[in-house]
């Protein structure tokens, strides 16, 4: 048994000058901190493209980890200051050679190879920041690798996700799994959760970076939309008659 | 082997109860039932209170058999003092348990089941109104709720008339009859069969786990009038795809 550690956490805040662009041909899962550090590392690495599946579960991150066989990383997904959030939709679109009148005899594959599509649909985060919450004990490992860290999202090439700016700053508490209101802050496969709260949602989603690599799914608690996407919930009456009688009792 | 321990505290104040399950060798009424109960309870200030002044009593008589009944009782009481009754009353306690009550997860409940197991009967403006309505069962399930688990609620008319509205009726099947609590001369009317109940698309999570502690509590106490003699029993089951 080592020495007990003291733990610290830490708040990411990262600027934001452009907006950032989610694909719309999947649904939008909120970026994760160890997605991002996942990424940067295997470009220090000297690795072009994204890591191999084989070579997925080997790439360590500067973060602490928790949990048991389906262990997270300890740092949260995204999270966005609705007030200041609104979403656009923009288009893209590719190549202008257009390979319409090339003869195909087998299914097209929008994905790749020439009948790749030209042109879609984004998703535009507009946003002012975007923060993160992480326990680690190698904070100047995190930011060696933030250092390289320019843009965010998806269609980077054209712009999207400019980071302006980085601030790092210390916590008192932990919310690298549950947020300050109780909510998952992050996809925990439910396996791993002894108490969990009824509140939390289900999905099919990937708990570990690389968030692409599918050994990597399972069911996971996952945090509310609301988190990372603009979103506003329907009024919720029992809410507020509950929360003044809260109030009233705390005074 | 699930390993991370977020320690999630309970929105709400849960009620925990003890449910004595109790055997008697002679046959059982609601009389007989009921007198058990406060004869258990009598060393209790606040029982007795209740009794003397015909107020709300800390107990509900569930699953009424001919030989054995469930005593729910809603305040801490002493496992000794209870066996010691129970050897002066002739009844056996077959046994105390206190059920842990973990809130399912509500993500995906659009609205719950409940099954009225015994007559149930609510008192509104000096009269017994004995079938289901929406207004007065949220009603009797807050009134109680807030009572054995001290969580005050301000404006309890209106949160009635919030609840009544969110959570809204889309099926019945339900019987009147009568129930008889002292020999055929005295009885009550009230309904029985189930009920089940569809959530509003508007409820947020927090709201839905408020509504199933307040069922939890329903679960245990009963509803309407005369639940410690054995009225008022219900079962409760949330469901999805209404």
């Amino acid at each position: 048994m080592g020495e007990r550690r003291r733990a610290v956490f830490y708040e990411i805040k990262i600027y934001l000058s452009t907006p950032v662009a989610f694909q719309t041909k999947k649904k939008i899962y909120p970026i994760h901190f160890d997605g991002l550090l996942t990424a940067l590392t295997v470009f220090k690495n000297g690795v072009v493209d994204n890591p191999l599946p084989q070579e997925a579960a080997c790439i360590e991150l500067p973060l602490n980890r928790a949990g048991g066989k389906k262990w997270v990383w300890k740092a949260s997904c995204m999270k966005i200051d609705q007030s200041k959030s609104r979403v656009a939709r923009d288009i893209w679109t590719g190549s202008t050679t257009w390979t319409d009148f090339v003869p195909f005899e087998s299914k097209l594959n929008p994905g790749s190879g020439i009948y790749r599509a030209k042109a879609g649909i984004l998703m535009l985060l507009i946003t002012p920041y975007i923060k993160f919450y992480i326990d680690t004990d190698n904070i100047n490992g995190v930011v060696a690798l933030l250092n390289e860290l320019t843009h965010i999202g998806s269609r980077v090439s054209a712009g999207y996700g400019e980071i302006k700016n980085i601030e790092i700053r210390k916590i008192k508490h932990d919310y690298s799994l549950i947020d300050e209101d109780g909510y998952v802050a992050r996809h925990i496969p439910v396996s791993e959760v002894t108490t969990p709260d009824p509140r939390w949602a289900v999905d099919y989603a990937g708990y570990r970076s690389p968030y692409y690599f599918y050994p990597f799914y399972d069911m996971c608690y996952v945090p509310p939309l609301e988190r990372y996407w603009p979103y506003r919930r329907p009024e919720d009456v029992i809410q507020k008659l509950l929360s003044v009688s809260g109030s009233k009792k705390r005074s | 082997m699930a390993v991370i321990d977020l320690k999630v505290k309970d929105l709400y104040p849960v009620l925990k109860p003890t449910v004595v399950k109790i055997e008697s060798e002679g046959v059982l009424n609601p009389q007989t039932a009921n007198r058990i109960g406060y004869e258990f309870l009598h060393d209790v200030k606040a029982v007795r209170d209740a009794h003397n002044n015909k107020s709300v009593p800390p107990f509900a008589i569930k699953k009424l058999q001919r030989n054995s009944f469930e005593l729910h009782i809603m305040i801490p009481v002493s496992e000794t003092a209870l066996y010691i009754h129970a050897e002066r009353m002739g009844v056996k306690i077959y046994s105390i348990e206190y059920p842990k009550f973990n809130i399912p997860s509500v993500y995906n409940v659009e609205g719950v089941d409940i099954i009225f197991t015994s007559p149930t009967s609510f008192r509104w403006d000096q009269k017994h109104i004995p079938y289901f309505e929406s207004l007065l069962f949220w009603r009797s399930c807050l009134k109680l709720w807030s009572l054995f688990t001290g969580h005050k609620i301000e404006e309890q008319d209106r949160m009635v008339n919030v609840l009544a509205a969110e959570v809204y009726t889309v099926f019945t099947d339900l019987n009147i009859v009568r129930y008889e609590i002292m020999g055929k001369k005295v009885f009550y009317k009230g309904f029985k069969g189930s009920v089940q109940l569809a959530f509003s698309e508007a409820l947020s999570s927090e709201s839905k786990v408020f509504i199933l502690t307040l069922l939890h509590s329903a679960a245990h106490t009963g509803v309407g009038i005369k639940r410690a003699w054995g009225m008022g029993n219900l079962e409760w089951q949330p469901v999805s795809g209404i």
